[in-house]
């Protein structure tokens, strides 16, 4: 009876938690901000779960598993190996910043707002996310790659829904404002939020 | 709802998190507030804007293949896995068999019977979640047999070579504080067969149908799922349960 299942077992394996890597891959690069570790913290939470397997309900929601997973492995393991680049507070982000950036300038000359938007690259976005303070970065990176549901968040981080909207309101904020300085042509290292 | 209020679900509305009374509410007032449904825009924008510069579709296919490497060495060394949730209908069909086989004693009534069995069945259930100590697939029966080399005293016939439309799938051994039960698993006529190696005498014949059949006797019974068939194996005692039709299964058993 289970020799075939034990078969079947891998193809599960495949079909349930394999088409994820890429995924899984995106936020963890992320999360560890370089591809090599990216690729381990990835190759790692696939075997765990791998072994634990069984303890995985058949029809539930297999992603949110494998991402919870990863960011206990990533809390637990690579997060030590870290150094946040950014000891920058960004508690004063006016949340009306980008706003009151874009009426301020100068009217007469084109669409402002669709000139910044035209001036972030792609490279931009992903620097500006690896500076984010890892609370806020991966619940943004959960939110903004794999679309999760604010509640599947919380259940992943093991946190309240309630954090959950916190940090991704303050880290669509602080992602604002960096953009804002990079398209300025700021490299959005030396300008501090301090000024606000 | 004011514009303090409708900011301040901004991004709920934009999430699609805001439940529906909100959601009104907030519809309404961007109907008519231009400032607020200027901010809801910027953000729509730059939502938008972010996650389209965010959506590459790095290629995996190396580390795909590096785990799936990894995950045939996993398999292949014999780590104890825990497989238990493959064997949940096994689990199911073995704790009905030991209930069924237990020798009761206490005359017919089945309620006195599942209670006197319940502590068996719970050990047996233990048992069970222990690892399994050996797996093997092979449809090869010298394969299963080297295999099982480490545990002597198997009933010799079992490796006997079978018919073409009968095969061994896997042979596992299940650790039990008293004894190694061993279980191989068995492709026949198109249906899986578990075969159960259990010391002689464990199960109570008495119950159940007697056939004879080529100078052997085999003892039949069913449960609600499953036909089951016990005959004596050397020193062993073998139980097969399977869905096969109960005379397709002393068929099977007759190979042995
Ligand atoms: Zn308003």
């Amino acid at each position: 009876m289970f020799g075939k299942k034990t078969k079947s077992a891998k193809s599960l394996f495949e079909t349930e938690a394999l088409v994820h890597t890429d995924a899984l891959y995106r936020v963890a690069l992320r999360m560890t901000k370089n591809a090599s570790d990216a690729e381990d913290l990835v190759q790692e939470s696939l075997l765990k779960a791998y072994k634990s397997f069984d303890r995985f309900e058949a029809g539930t929601n297999a992603k949110a598993w494998l991402f919870r997973i990863m960011t206990n492995t990533f809390i637990n393991t690579y997060r030590a190996k870290q150094r946040e680049a950014t000891s920058v507070s960004f508690d004063e982000v006016d949340d009306n910043f980008l706003h009151s950036q874009l009426a301020d300038l100068p009217t007469g000359t084109g669409d402002p707002e669709k000139d910044f938007f035209n001036k972030i690259l792609d490279k931009d976005v992903e620097e500006a996310i690896d500076k984010l303070p890892e609370e806020f970065r991966v619940v943004v990176v959960l939110a903004f790659y794999e679309g999760f549901p604010y509640q599947e968040i919380a259940d992943i981080l093991g946190i309240q829904v309630g954090t959950v909207k916190s940090r991704l309101h303050r880290g669509r904020k602080i992602l604002q404002k960096l953009l804002w300085e990079y398209a300025r042509g700021g490299d959005g290292k030396s300008k501090e939020p301090a000024e606000s | 709802m004011n514009c303090r209020e409708a900011f301040a679900k901004l991004y709920e509305y934009l999430d699609k998190e805001l439940g529906e009374d909100d959601k009104k509410h907030l519809e309404q007032h961007l109907e008519f507030c231009s400032d607020c449904l200027k901010k809801y825009e910027l953000e729509e924008e730059f939502n938008k804007v972010i996650k389209q510069k965010l959506c590459c579709q790095p290629d995996v296919t190396h580390l795909k293949n590096r785990i799936r490497e990894q995950i045939d060495r996993i398999d292949a060394s014999s780590q104890p896995r825990n497989i238990l949730f493959l064997l949940m209908p096994l689990l199911a069909a073995a704790i009905i068999m030991l209930v069924i086989f237990i020798p009761s004693g206490k005359g017919s009534d089945p309620q006195a019977v599942l209670l006197a069995m319940r502590p068996f069945a719970d050990e047996h259930t233990k048992c069970l979640q222990h690892i399994l100590k050996y797996d093997v697939e092979s449809t090869n029966p010298a394969v299963v047999k080297a295999g099982m080399a480490q545990f002597p005293d198997l009933p010799e016939e079992l490796f006997a070579a079978t018919p073409a439309d009968i095969s061994i799938q896997a042979a596992a051994v299940v650790h039990s504080p008293s004894s190694d039960d061993v279980n191989f698993d068995f492709k026949a006529f198109g249906e899986d067969v578990s075969v159960f190696v259990l010391p002689r005498d464990t199960v109570d014949k008495s119950p159940f149908k007697k056939v004879e059949r080529n100078g052997k006797a085999f003892y039949i019974g069913s449960c609600p799922f499953y036909q089951y068939v016990i005959w004596a194996c050397e020193a062993h005692e073998c139980v097969a349960v399977s869905k096969l039709s109960q005379s397709q299964l002393v068929n099977f058993a007759l190979i042995f």
